[in-house]
């Protein structure tokens, strides 16, 4: 078909070297790959030869094509083959429809060229239940693809089965090479209409070689060294397939058995009964078993008709599925117990059991009946008759269920707890603030420690955190000994009070402090009014403390004041 | 000097282990006392009449008089109280009466306040072998198995008090390593320990307050229940049915319709007549 390869092979026979021949295949193909092959063979003593010449040719153009007859020229003789009739059909690959990566139109118009996403599937028409093949492809070509994820597809409508391994091969599509990666599950459609499956998603990881910027000529410009000097950009990509119709059918009334119970596929079915001959009130198993391919879960147990000679128990379902395959494939067996209530005789029967099950591939219903099963039914030894059940009537029926009911455990008497409804522990106020505490004392402990650990490792910001508190203690003192009138005292503790905040507030030497270490102070953070104060605060304990008596009181006001308004307005002050 | 040291190691790792084991009671007493709390509250709201009526129902129960028993239940939990064993017993009564789907909805509702009882397992899954399409296998792989059967076998509350268990201790080990650098190594595993039970705790709670607040599950309470294509009296049938006593999830209503989701992943309509709420 279109864009597919063709291999055209020129052989010629009883020479061991021959050149390969020019073809003139026009517009219709192109040649892909050329090969030779040489063959020596000894046969009975007797050695031949023969050279062939491998063609791989695309088909490019729909038509009956002719390849032109191809002409050897051997040691001045030429040899020539018959031509060649080939008929090139529509292509089978459909073009890539849709991928989304990102960037702009253009970019998106390349990539798309570059690497595509298909669903596809072999049945566009199915019946509800049949298991239809899903095949999503993932084609690429000139990039290299990684961390290629298993796609995703909504499944809306259907139940799907497992993944097979993917593997990888190649395709042409539209007359290009592409590396293709197969991925094939199968689906079962759960409801009956034009239903949509996908759009199939895959992620995946593109790398694009990227060229690096170098002067050209140099030693590094060639293709050996380009390799190794180019970069790989990797892309990562979500692709997205477009959507694939399906249209599920309803199975067909007409012919439709009447034990049928809902199974589409291929399947077996064996009943067996065990053991064959019994005492009355001894129990027999009936084993049913379905096993085949098809949605099998959803198949439920044939009927069992004329057992009212016995008691029975609803059936033991076991479904064992085979998990190495992508399609469901396994078997449920039906295990029922049956109690014969009356005597039988030794020449009756359990009564054929029937299977049926809806084959969409013949879009048929078939029936596989087995049956029916001899059994012989005797008196017991010890009771006999006494340990024959009586059938149920209407009215006794709670009284059989009451029998059934004999496996369960007995009630509490007890009635424990009783609890209000939606009254959970998560939501109690008090339970959400015993679990705050533990989270603010955490936070609270983590804020004492920081603090702590700067107290003992920054000198300067203990020396910034304890100016305060000092100086607030110096000036009560100071205060005290104003009120028993020690003015001098009064005076030189203001004085020390104030240079050892400076020294602490700064993070200077508090004994050098004087007037003139107003200088040292940063004069960038300090108002003028308050370097004026300090300035002066210092004039005037310096002038006072050589002053008499009555002046220092006088002086001491002064100073206390100043003291207090250079401290409140320093603290102010953010570093 | 080396003796020295080691009294102080010692003395350190008992300030450490009375912190620690302060901490939990404290946790524990907090919680108990919420339980006590919410036992109050609940004492308050059956007005003491809850024990009474549960006797009366056990006797009827024991008279075989499954009827009444089922009503008497009922009005004990219609009081909006509920109990594992008021629960159990009306599962029980209602297995008596031939009624195994709701037998099977009452010991799923059982299940979550006293989900390790033996007696609910055993009654549980016998109910459940009954069932006559046999039970809708779960999907999903075995660490979702294992995950759902780990959030079943512990309640609602008993997992909150875990992950408050291991939460404070966590907490307060951060508090003795911000505040003793010294122990810091040595607390390091228990911390981390400690955190990866939080965590694995706390996403059992997550995982239980979204079923039990946010997610709906149902269980079939009538025979060969239909599945349709759509939520109409004549819609499509999808061949798939529900069998008495099969649980299900219900994503969305429509009329006299619940859209469910069966175990195993298939989906479809089924008249709400046919199903009750968990």
């Amino acid at each position: 078909s279109l864009g597919q390869i063709l291999q055209l092979t020129v052989t010629v026979a009883g020479i061991q070297n021959a050149p390969a021949p020019d073809i003139d295949l026009g517009d219709n193909f192109q040649v892909r790959d050329k090969k030779s092959s040489r063959e020596v063979s000894i046969v009975n003593g007797q050695m031949t030869s023969s050279v062939s010449h491998i063609y791989s040719l695309m088909a490019l153009k729909e038509g009956r094509h002719t390849i032109p007859a191809v002409k050897v020229e051997i040691k001045g003789k030429t040899y020539s083959t018959q031509p060649v009739i080939v008929e090139v059909i529509k292509g089978a690959l459909p073009r890539k429809q849709t991928s989304s990566g990102s960037g702009g139109s253009d970019d998106a118009a390349i990539l798309d060229d570059l690497i595509f996403l298909e669903i596809s599937s072999d049945k566009k028409e199915a019946y509800i239940n049949e298991e239809i093949p899903v095949n999503i492809r993932l084609y690429f070509r000139q990039v290299s693809v990684r961390d290629i994820n298993y796609p995703q597809f909504a499944t809306e409508g259907f139940y799907k089965g497992k993944f097979r391994e993917p593997y990888q091969s190649q395709a042409a599509v539209d007359g290009l090479m592409y590396n293709l990666i197969d991925f094939k599950t199968v689906i079962y459609p759960v409801a009956v209409g034009q239903l949509t499956l996908g759009p199939a998603e895959l992620k995946c990881n593109m790398l694009i070689p990227v060229k690096r910027r170098r002067r050209s000529g140099g030693l590094f410009d060639d293709n050996f060294f380009g390799g190794f000097f180019n970069r790989q950009q990797v892309k990562p990509l979500t692709l997205k397939s477009e959507p694939l119709s399906i249209t599920v059918k309803p199975l067909p009334q007409a012919n439709k058995p009447a034990g049928f119970s809902g199974g589409v596929g291929q399947y077996n079915f064996e009943l067996e009964v065990n053991p064959k001959k019994v005492q009355v009130g001894d129990p027999l198993n009936l084993t049913m078993k379905i096993t085949g391919r098809g949605n099998i879960q959803t198949v439920s147990a044939p009927e069992i008709k004329g057992l009212d000679k016995f008691k029975t128990y609803d059936p033991q379902i076991k479904t064992e599925l085979n998990k190495n395959q992508i399609y469901i494939q396994g078997q449920k067996i039906f295990e029922q117990v049956l109690i014969p209530t009356q005597l039988l005789g030794e020449d009756s029967a359990i009564q054929a059991v029937s299977f049926s099950y809806f084959d969409p591939d013949p879009g048929q219903y078939r029936t596989i009946t087995r049956g029916p099963v001899s059994i012989t039914v005797t008196p017991g030894t010890e009771d006999g008759p006494a340990r024959l059940i009586v059938l149920p009537t209407e009215e006794q029926k709670s009284s059989i269920e009451d029998k059934a009911a004999r496996g369960i455990v007995y009630i509490k008497t007890a009635p424990l707890e009783f609890k209000q409804k939606g009254r959970y522990l998560y939501k109690n106020p008090l339970f959400i603030i015993i679990n705050i505490g533990p989270l603010l004392a955490l936070i609270l402990v983590v804020i004492y420690q920081k603090r702590k650990d700067r107290l003992t490792y920054d000198l300067s910001y203990a020396r910034r955190q304890k100016a305060l508190v000092r100086a607030k203690k110096g000036l009560k003192q100071a205060k005290g000994f104003i009120k028993n009138n020690k003015h001098e005292q009064a005076l030189n503790i203001v004085f020390k009070v104030m240079r050892e905040y400076l020294g602490d507030r700064f993070n200077l030497t508090s004994a050098g402090i004087t007037h003139q270490v107003i200088e040292g102070l940063p004069k960038d953070i300090i108002p003028k009014p308050t370097q004026a104060d300090i300035r002066n605060f210092f004039q005037i304990c310096d002038a006072a403390r050589f002053a008499p008596q009555a002046e220092i009181k006088e002086d001491l006001a002064k100073v206390m004041d100043m003291a207090d308004k250079i401290i409140k307005t320093l603290e102010k002050i953010k570093d | 000097m080396d003796n020295i040291s080691k009294v102080k190691n010692k003395n350190r790792i008992i300030a450490v282990l009375i912190v620690v084991i302060s901490s939990v009671l404290f946790s524990l007493s907090g919680y108990c006392w919420a339980q006590e709390q919410i036992s109050q509250d609940n004492q308050d709201h059956t007005n003491g009449n809850g024990n009474t009526l549960f006797y009366q129902a056990n006797s009827l129960y024991k008279e075989a008089k499954y009827k009444e028993a089922i009503s008497a239940y009922e009005e004990l939990l219609d009081n909006n109280i509920e109990t594992g064993a008021v629960c159990y017993n009306l599962g029980n009564t209602y297995f008596k009466a031939g009624q195994r789907g709701r037998a099977i909805l009452n010991y799923l509702r059982a299940g979550r306040l006293a989900p390790r009882d033996p007696d609910l397992r055993e009654n549980l899954s016998y109910a459940r072998s009954l069932i006559k399409g046999g039970q809708t296998p779960l999907k999903g792989g075995w660490i979702f198995k294992t995950w759902d059967d780990l959030c079943r076998s512990i309640t609602i509350n008993e997992t909150a008090c875990l992950v408050s268990v291991f939460y404070l201790l966590g907490m307060v080990m951060l508090i003795i390593c911000v505040l003793n650098r010294k122990i810091r190594k040595t607390l390091r595993y228990f911390i981390i320990v400690s955190g990866c039970v939080f965590i694995l705790f706390a996403l059992a709670l997550i995982t239980q307050i979204n079923w039990f607040e946010y997610q709906t599950r149902a269980v079939a309470i009538n025979d060969q229940v239909r599945i349709v294509f759509e939520p109409s009296e004549d819609a499509m049938d999808t061949e798939l049915l529900l069998y008495e006593g099969h649980t299900v999830r219900i994503i969305g209503t429509d009329g006299r319709f619940y859209k469910i989701k069966r175990p195993d992943g298939q989906s479809g309509w089924v008249r709400s007549e046919d199903l009750e709420l968990l």
